[in-house]
């Protein structure tokens, strides 16, 4: 035994330059299970761990490396260290590398830059969602908790759509070959649209829905697809390559159900503003009409009250030439009475003279009588009846 | 014609109806064409109750059976 006492710098110094000594201990990969996985400023501190036992790591600057997630297996590349200081052990970490799922990981982000290259998930590809389906095909398990949320999800808002149900497996080796073999027929029967469904799992338990053959399948299918697969962090191939991606299968169910009653409501909204807009051009139409009228009317009166003025105005002046006729009239009529007057037989036999007639002809001359004749001598107010006593031929 | 069309169709028809730029009988008509679009869509909704059917493999293909989901 050595008598030397020595401080604590002393012994984690000279364990220090131990391990810094050792060659085994530098540069060295290690395989294990991340745990405890965090960043600080930077740096990246976890565990690394195998069934039995652990080491804590620290990688310094760790942006430059892949950045596994707990209970990721990785290998891991970098030297033990001493921390004199601190008196810890540290396994200084330069890279990460990815094994397990982190393979499974890269493979699969392998596959999605190839099939993107190749435009399968390209947009002018997919095909739109019918607003109306009125019949949905769901390919997923027909025991699973998920088709009753789709079921429920649906038939909340709509209580027509029709849904047929696909049973598939979701999960395991063969399920994706299940599900294209589904694909094939269910897409030649004329469905509005199918929904491929599985409900949330872990990445392996979802690997059917990054397989290759299966988007491929999808991307010939005629019917439009949505995939809700898994929940809204899971994004499989599966939903790249469909025509929409649901970030669960209940929100595929409310996507595709069209609220029933709200349709009904915009129906009658719609009847009603046809209704009300046709009512108000035909009142508008009537007002125009009655307008029209209006102005007719008080034309024709204004007519009616100019010609009434007018035949009064001729009324008027026919009376006065009426009466202008008549006084000429009588004053024409009062002349010629004096003139007639004037040379009436009567005013003569006024003057004393006698009008003498012989059987009621007029005697002009003496010779037209003889002795005895009856002779009718009339004057002015009355008749003598006289016989000729003697007839004298010359004065 | 698909319950989508219908719908678009008797959007165009409100709106042309509102503008208010059509005679008397063009909009009598159109609106006689709305009226039984309303009547056939109202039809679609009322009538149908849709069912949840399994698709059950079989000799012929798949074959529809109803069935009851909770």
């Amino acid at each position: 035994m050595n008598d030397n006492i020595i401080n604590v710098t002393t012994l984690n110094t000279v364990i220090n330059s131990i391990f810094r000594a050792e060659e085994h201990l530098h540069d060295i990969k290690v395989a294990g299970e991340v745990s405890g996985f965090k960043i600080f400023k930077g740096h990246a501190y976890f565990t690394l761990k195998d069934e039995k036992c652990q080491i804590s790591c620290t990688c310094f600057n760790c942006a430059k490396t892949y950045q596994p997630k707990d209970g990721e297996s990785v290998i891991v590349k970098g030297s033990v260290d001493y921390y004199a200081v601190g008196g810890k052990l540290n396994f200084n970490v330069d890279s990460i590398v990815a094994i397990g799922q982190g393979m499974l990981a890269l493979k699969l982000q392998m596959l999605r830059q190839k099939l993107a290259k190749e435009g399968l998930f390209a947009i002018e590809h997919k095909k739109p969602i019918p607003l109306f389906p009125s019949k949905v095909c769901v390919v997923t398990s027909f025991n699973g908790a998920v088709i009753k949320d789709i079921k429920r999800t649906i038939r909340r808002k709509n209580e027509i759509i029709n849904i047929f149900i696909k049973d598939v497996k979701v999960q395991g080796k063969d399920a994706h070959k299940d599900i294209i073999d589904a694909l094939y027929k269910v897409d030649k029967m004329g469905f509005d649209v199918i929904i491929i469904a599985r409900g949330g799992g872990s990445f392996e338990e979802l690997m059917p829905f990054n397989e290759e053959q299966l988007v491929r399948a999808i991307y010939e299918c005629n019917t439009p697809i949505i995939s809700a697969v898994g929940h809204e962090s899971d994004v499989t191939l599966c939903d790249d390559v469909a025509d929409y991606r649901a970030a669960t299968p209940t929100a595929a169910a409310e996507l595709i159900a069209y609220d029933t009653s709200e349709l009904r409501d915009r129906i009658e909204f719609a009847k009603s503003r046809m209704k009300r807009d046709l009512e108000k051009q035909i009142q508008s139409d009537e007002k125009d009409l009655k307008n029209k009228i209006s102005v007719i009317v008080s034309q024709m009166k204004l007519m009616s009250t100019k010609f009434e003025h007018k035949l009064q105005s001729i009324k008027t002046n026919m009376s006065v030439s009426m009466q202008n006729v008549f006084v000429l009239s009588q004053h024409r009529l009062a002349n010629l009475t004096t003139k007639l007057d004037a040379n009436s037989p009567l005013s003569v036999l006024k003057k004393g003279y006698w009008y003498v007639s012989k059987d009621n002809k007029v005697v002009t001359s003496a010779k037209q009588l003889k002795k005895n004749d009856e002779l009718k001598l009339s004057t002015s107010d009355g008749y003598v009846l006289a016989n000729v006593k003697e007839v004298v031929n010359e004065i | 014609m698909k319950f989508e069309d219908s719908l678009k169709e008797l959007d165009t028809i409100v709106e042309k109806l509102e503008s208010g730029k059509l005679s008397i009988d063009e909009s009598i008509d159109l609106y006689t064409k709305g009226i039984k679009l309303c009547n056939e869509c109202n039809k679609k909704l009322n009538e149908v109750k849709g069912k949840i059917s399994l698709l059950e493999e079989s000799a012929e293909g798949l074959k529809e059976k109803e069935v009851e989901v909770e």
